[in-house]
């Protein structure tokens, strides 16, 4: 009977299982504070336009109050042209998450599509794909997205498609290993048997039951992306100024690292913290969902 | 073996074609006009022109590669752009400080990353066990340029112990290798530590403490054999990400290598020298998982069929 129906059996499944692994992430202290700093970093990054005004605090240079060290009226200090460290970095937080965020989720879907489509129908067209997926692999990520930024030139959009670019392989590749897994089960099987459509299939039945480990990844992605974007700005082949982007503000800082070396930790500090939550998390959702690996 | 070992380096050939062919794709894309770039703003369109034809930019993009990928067999990976020099000679001269970065930031990381790994596998819930999940955790978030600044500012601004940035001998090395080499070490560490753990777990681990084997002999004779595959993985990996990382590290530390030619290139528009730059490292890469490859066949002979 339950093969008569898989349709109707996988949602009911899927969400009990999702509780459970939410009930396992729960008792994970070190997640729950990954999770909890990630969630207070959102919410001042979204909140930021309520307390800082962007053209008098972020952008807009004050040369006269350069390098100030912190004090009451700058809590974190002043850069080399006399703007807010402290709302820089504030606003730095929009940019990094975005950059993250977007550049994860894009190469996720992409490189989710590759792969399930490539697990899913194997033979020649898996071989094409995973062969075109090793060659992109068999170049440091980094190298990969410093060529496709030369192509391109710098700017936020390029910087998030460079380093697309240089994680969709991953992605399809972990797809690829989930989805080879579950593609003779029953289910599967079955819901071939009553003629659903391949596209339905993937979309319906394999990439839910085969996003449990893309899920961790793409989590402790997110915090990658992050570095690699800020590195591609720190070289000066990302964000123009300017914007106050982590990367940028930290290669600003290092012109005065000797006598200011404040304006270089707390940059330093804010990607630190934003990825340890992401990686805190990522851990925290790995041991959850798969509870033999801890 | 030999056969085996063969059958590895044939694969390589289509492998780095696939690769020159990806990345010849990307820079012949890129914006600007390399003759304009050369003659400068004020050069009239004809001479222009008269340029483009003669290095064969008019060329269809097929013919422009098959023409690059004949040069590179002849060793001439094109002019570049800004230094009217041929590419070759400028990255023969910067590579093997590179290549020595990346050698360094590896003795370091599997030195320091493998044992502390096992150790953390055989004493879990140990403090030494808790020092090395926290270290590898924190390294994993840390941006390796912003590791460098930092300690940069702690041992030569401060203390004064090591030179800051440039390259004048080997103690200019070591700053920028335990960089990377920190890096780096987490991700082996990690690896080492819960491959460990799934082997020690095993039957045949609990048959040779049975037997009487010293604990010695099952972690390094049984266990670690069982083990150190999906490590070597990671090792060939982080050594492209070692490759990769000396790019921003070497900007970090003013390093006369690869990558910082490769930042002032790509800021030039002087695509020859990006397009070599990134190929040269790809085929070191290459290279390096080739030996990871054959490798595992000396530790474990079933991978061989």
């Amino acid at each position: 009977m339950a093969q008569q129906n898989p349709a109707a059996q996988a949602p009911t499944k899927k969400r009990s299982q999702a509780q459970e692994v939410w009930m396992r992430l729960k008792k994970n202290k070190q997640a729950m504070a990954g999770l909890f700093v990630f969630i207070v970093i959102c919410i001042i990054a979204i909140s930021a336009p309520l307390f800082i005004d962007y053209d008098t605090q972020v952008v807009q240079q004050n040369i006269p109050n350069k390098i100030k060290p912190p004090s009451a009226e700058h809590p974190l200090g002043t850069d080399a042209l006399g703007r807010d460290v402290m709302a820089r970095l504030i606003y730095g937080a929009r940019i990094s998450l975005t950059i993250g965020l977007i550049t994860a989720i894009s190469a996720l879907t992409i490189g989710g599509l590759i792969g399930a489509v490539a697990g899913f129908y194997g033979g020649k067209l898996d071989d094409i794909l995973m062969r075109i997926m090793d060659i992109f692999l068999s170049l440091p990520s980094m190298l990969l997205a410093i060529a496709v930024i030369a192509s391109l030139g710098s700017g936020i959009t390029n910087i998030m498609i460079a380093v697309a670019v240089s994680y969709i392989p991953y992605y399809a590749r972990i797809i690829r290993s989930s989805v080879l897994s579950i593609r003779n089960k029953e289910y599967i099987e079955s819901a071939r048997a009553i003629g659903t459509s391949d596209f339905r299939i993937i979309m319906k039945h394999i990439i839910p039951n085969a996003i449990g480990p893309v899920i961790v990844q793409a989590t402790l992605g997110v915090g990658e992306i992050i570095i690699s974007a800020a590195g591609l700005s720190f070289l000066g082949l990302g964000i123009e100024p300017p914007l106050p982007e982590w990367g940028k503000m930290l290669s600003e800082g290092k012109e005065v690292i000797r006598s200011s070396p404040y304006l270089v930790i707390f940059p330093g500090l804010c990607i630190m913290t934003t990825v340890l939550s992401l990686n805190l998390l990522g851990d925290g959702l790995r041991d959850a969902l798969d509870p033999r690996l801890k | 073996m030999l056969k085996y070992i063969a059958k590895r380096l044939l694969y390589l050939i289509p492998v780095m074609l696939g690769i020159i062919f990806i990345v010849f794709t990307i820079m012949y894309f890129s914006p600007g006009d390399p003759a304009r770039l050369i003659l400068g703003d004020r050069a009239p369109e004809a001479q222009v022109m008269e340029l483009r034809e003669a290095m064969g930019l008019n060329d269809p993009f097929h013919v422009q590669f098959f023409d690059y990928l004949k040069g590179i067999l002849h060793g001439d990976f094109g002019k570049s752009y800004q230094l009217n020099l041929p590419v070759w000679d400028v990255l023969k001269a910067r590579f093997p400080l590179t290549l020595i970065l990346a050698i360094m930031t590896m003795i370091i990381s599997v030195g320091i990353g493998m044992p502390v790994g096992i150790l953390s596998a055989v004493k879990q819930y140990t403090a030494i066990d808790a020092f090395a999940v926290v270290f590898a955790l924190l390294m994993a978030s840390i941006p390796a340029f912003w590791l460098g600044m930092l300690l940069q500012l702690l041992f030569s601004l401060n203390l004064g112990w090591l030179p800051s940035s440039g390259f004048k001998g080997f103690e200019y090395l070591i700053l920028p290798s335990v960089t990377l080499g920190c890096i780096n070490c987490a991700t082996i560490m990690r690896m080492t530590r819960s491959s460990m753990l799934e082997v020690i777990r095993q039957d045949f681990i609990r048959t040779a403490r049975a037997k009487g084997a010293s604990e010695k002999r099952v972690i390094f004779k049984h266990a670690l054999k069982n083990a150190i595959i999906p490590v070597l993985t990671v090792v060939g990996n982080s050594f492209g990400a070692s490759l990769g990382g000396a790019v921003v590290t070497e900007t970090v530390f003013g390093l006369p290598g690869m990558g910082t030619q490769l930042v002032t290139s790509i800021r030039q528009l002087d695509n020859p020298m990006v397009l070599a730059g990134v190929i040269l490292i790809a085929l070191a890469f290459c290279l390096v998982n080739l030996c990871v490859d054959i490798l595992y066949t000396f530790i474990d002979p079933r991978i061989r069929n």
